[in-house]
This record gives structure tokens, sequence and C-alpha cells, in this order.
């Protein structure tokens, strides 16, 4: 039997932001003196989204593995590899393009992406065959609506950037954009489900 | 007008699941949620969802809830009259 788990949510998310404040400040401070000065010049907003996107699912590595090992049955589907591989590989893809410029060989930089998204397809692919109808049905509502409003809102965009009302966004700011409302509709279909640690964990028996 | 209402509806809004009997069913037997998940070959997030009225178990998972518990589907899930 857990106790404690459904005690004060509130509070102890406050703690974990204020613990992952602590750790983040020293450490964004470090990794910006490491950073070369005008690394940042020709950085685009597209570059800012996606390179904040990526490295958001990054971030998100350490606190899947801390849930799997701190929250018991916390598990969804039957391996940790997986989740966190496909988290890794859809974040550095989302850098990849816009770090790495100027490092490495663009041919290079490219073959590396195809290689990424060939692993994640794979990955998506063992990740749905061992989720149980439950994640399945997560996986189909959410992939669902957010198709419908990214096709719709790519329509209208569509429309209106060619009778020259809207700016050209090019297809790197719409992956950015794509990946905001993907996580905005899974968050949605996580909670409309009971997937959300609350409904879960209070009311574990 | 009514389609992207129901559209609307399907997407947004939280419709209680079927109401079942599976939270008293298993306290009377004093199995925890991940016991019965194991039983059903499902997670236990499945079972909470089942019970919190927030997710309909497919009609396999349905009939093995009601070979676990040795009754009848109807007398675990109601039906709408």
């Amino acid at each position: 039997m857990r106790t404690g788990r459904s005690g004060k949510p509130l509070r102890k998310g406050l703690l974990l932001m204020l613990a992952a404040w602590i750790v983040a400040l020293p450490a964004g401070y470090l990794v910006g003196q490491a950073i070369p000065e005008n690394s940042f010049e020709g950085w685009t907003w597209e570059d800012v989204l996606t390179t904040a996107v990526g490295a958001w699912m990054i971030l998100c590595v350490p606190i899947t593995v801390a849930r799997w090992v701190m929250v018991p049955n916390a598990r969804y589907g039957k391996s940790l590899t997986v989740p966190i591989a496909t988290l890794a590989a859809g974040g550095v893809s989302m850098i990849l393009p816009v770090a790495g410029r100027g490092t490495f060989d663009p041919t290079l930089m490219f073959g590396a992406l195809i290689a990424l998204f060939i692993a994640i397809g794979v990955l998506q692919v063992v990740q749905q065959r061992e989720s149980d109808e439950l994640m399945r049905r997560y996986t189909a509502d959410s992939t669902v609506i957010s198709s419908t409003i990214l096709i719709a809102g790519f329509s209208l965009y569509a429309g209106g950037e060619r009778l020259g009302v809207i700016p050209t966004i090019s297809p790197w700011g719409f992956v950015g954009i794509a990946s905001i409302v993907q996580f905005a509709v899974a968050m949605h279909v996580y909670y409309k489900l009971g997937l959300d640690p609350d409904a879960q964990e209070s009311r574990t028996g | 007008m009514e389609s992207i209402l129901d559209i609307w509806k399907v997407c947004f809004t939280f419709d209680p699941a079927m109401k079942n009997r599976l939270r008293e069913l298993r306290a009377e037997r004093g199995w925890s949620q991940q016991a019965l998940a194991e039983r059903l070959g499902v997670s236990r997030q499945t079972v909470n969802a089942i019970e919190a009225e927030r997710y309909d178990a497919s009609l396999p998972l349905a009939f093995r809830i009601a070979k676990v518990f040795r009754l009848p589907v109807e007398h675990i899930f109601e039906g709408e009259d």
C-alpha cells in the first residue's frame, strides 16, 4: 500500500520546481559560459522554438527515469528503454540541425537525421506493440486530434500565405509549431483519459 | 452544425464512461489495482481509468474482467437504459 502520494501534490510540485531551479540555474550559467561568443548570430525565432522543444524533450528523459524509479507501478508500457530512446532521439533531431550548424558537415548531419528518424519510427512501432489498450487509445486519440488541427491550421495558413496576408514560415518553423500543438493535444487526451498522476495516484488501492 | 458539435464533444469534453462495479468488486476480493491488472494482462493505469469511469473497456477486456470475477458482464458494467 502506498501512502502519502496524494497528500499535498501542489506543495510537492512547488518543491520539485524549486529543486529543478536550484540545479538548472548554475547548470545554465555554466553552459552559457562554455558557448563561444556570437554563436547565436543568425538564429531565427524558428531556431529558438525548435531548440526549446528539443531541449524540453531531452530534459524529460531524467524526469521519466525518476518517475519510473520512484513511483511504483507508474509504467504504462513494458520497458523503460523505448520511451527514453524515443524522447532522446526526438530531442536530438530537433536540436542537431540548429546547434550543429557550422560545426558538422551538413551532409553528414542530414544522414544522421535520416538514421534518427528511422530509429524513432521503429521505436514508436515497438512502443505501440508494448502498450495495452488504454495507451493505444491515448495514442490514437491524440494523433487524430493533433493531425486534424494541424491539417486545418496548415490549410488556413497556406491560403493566407498565398493571398499574401500571412508571412512565410519555413518548414523548420512548422516543425516547432507542430510539436507544440502535438504536446498540447497529448496533454489534453492524457487528462481526458485519467492518465494524469493526480487521477492515477489518488485512486490507488 | 450538429456534426461540428459532435466532433467538439468527442474531442474536448470529458464524457463519463459506462458505470461499473469494478472498484467495489475488487475491494470485496481484497485485490490491489496492480493485482487485478496483472490478472487481466493490462497496466494498472487501465484498471484505474475504468474504475474512475474515464475509459470504457474494450469488449475483449470486458469479457476478461467478467471471467476474472466469475460474473456476467452486465453485472459489472451498467448499460444505458
